[in-house]
């Protein structure tokens, strides 16, 4: 008569063990990446500002279409704006394209102003 | 016997590692948060002010007072019971840890003498904050900011700057951001050269 096997085998146990490394390693994971997704945030909520004020800066009225660009002081030295203009057919409207950007990631409005005679 | 011991090490050395790599991610995560927290108090302040100083509007008695610390104007303000008058008041209040921004919302149904501000902490810790207002210069006609801005004589700044330092915290140095809100209906006068 065969006896009565009592517990967990080696193998069922390493396997157990296996799942609930991989289930922490992901946990983990989640972890690093909702923080880094915080980190963007912020970033992206600076952009946002500097984005917000170079557009209040706009003028009313813009009277030419030149392509502008400039940087910010520092310690925002790393960060750009630049502003182009497309003017409306058949109106006289221009539509402004403001961007910000820094390494790559960039925010960006788009507004409508009169062009100036 | 010495399955089971091996096994039992084997589980107990994944788990221990697991556990710590959780606990890591999770100190991780409080020290990031922490050190992110003042910049989304600060993005708070910015909407609060931008949206003050947006709907900035004349009103009889209410003229816009500017002021490097301190910023009064009248705003419409949308309530339940439909759109009410506001004398709303940014100043920056000493604290033993730097300075502190509060609102102070006034009814304009309110005498004066009883009135009850609506008072609200929007910013804090500051190291700094000023407030800066936009005129032209009359000869480049570039926008100049001055510190004052005297709203019996100019009515509604059409661009006030507001430039704050937020204190160092954590591994963060302090940092200072100038964040610019613009009136479209305010004026932007030309400066007076003395």
């Amino acid at each position: 008569m065969l006896k009565r096997r009592q517990g967990f085998s080696l193998i069922e146990l390493l396997i157990a063990a296996t799942i609930v490394a991989a289930e922490g390693a992901l946990l983990a994971g989640g972890l690093l990446a909702a923080n880094r997704s915080m980190d963007r945030r912020t970033e992206q909520a600076l952009l946002t500002h500097l984005l917000a004020s170079q557009s209040a800066l706009l003028d009313s009225d813009l009277s030419d279409q030149t392509p502008r660009q400039g940087t910010f002081a520092a310690p925002l030295d790393e960060m750009a704006w630049s502003l182009e203009w497309v003017p409306m057919p058949n109106t006289s409207l221009v539509r402004a394209t403001l961007t910000v950007e820094r390494e790559g990631r960039s925010v960006n409005a788009v507004t409508y102003r009169r062009l100036a005679q | 016997m010495v399955e089971l011991m091996l096994a039992i090490s084997l589980f107990a050395f994944l788990i221990g590692s697991v556990a710590g790599l959780i606990r890591w991610s999770l100190q991780l995560q409080t020290r990031w948060g922490a050190e992110q927290a003042p910049h989304q108090r600060l993005d708070r302040a910015f909407s609060d002010l931008a949206r003050d100083v947006e709907s900035a509007q004349p009103l009889f008695n209410v003229p816009v007072t500017g002021q490097a610390g301190r910023l009064e104007l009248a705003a419409v303000e949308r309530t339940g019971a439909g759109a009410q008058w506001r004398r709303v008041v940014y100043r920056l209040d000493a604290v033993e840890s730097g300075a502190t921004l509060v609102r102070e919302a006034f009814q304009w149904s309110d005498p004066a003498e009883e009135a009850q501000p609506l008072t609200r902490t929007v910013l804090t810790p500051l190291d700094s904050l000023a407030f800066a207002f936009g005129m032209r210069n009359p000869d480049t006609q570039a926008i100049e900011w001055v510190p004052q801005w005297d709203g019996e004589q100019h009515g509604v700044p059409q661009l006030v700057q507001a430039t704050c330092t937020l204190p160092a915290h954590g591994s963060q140095p302090p940092i200072t951001i100038t964040r610019v809100m613009r009136n479209p209906a305010g004026s932007l006068p030309v400066r007076e050269t003395p």
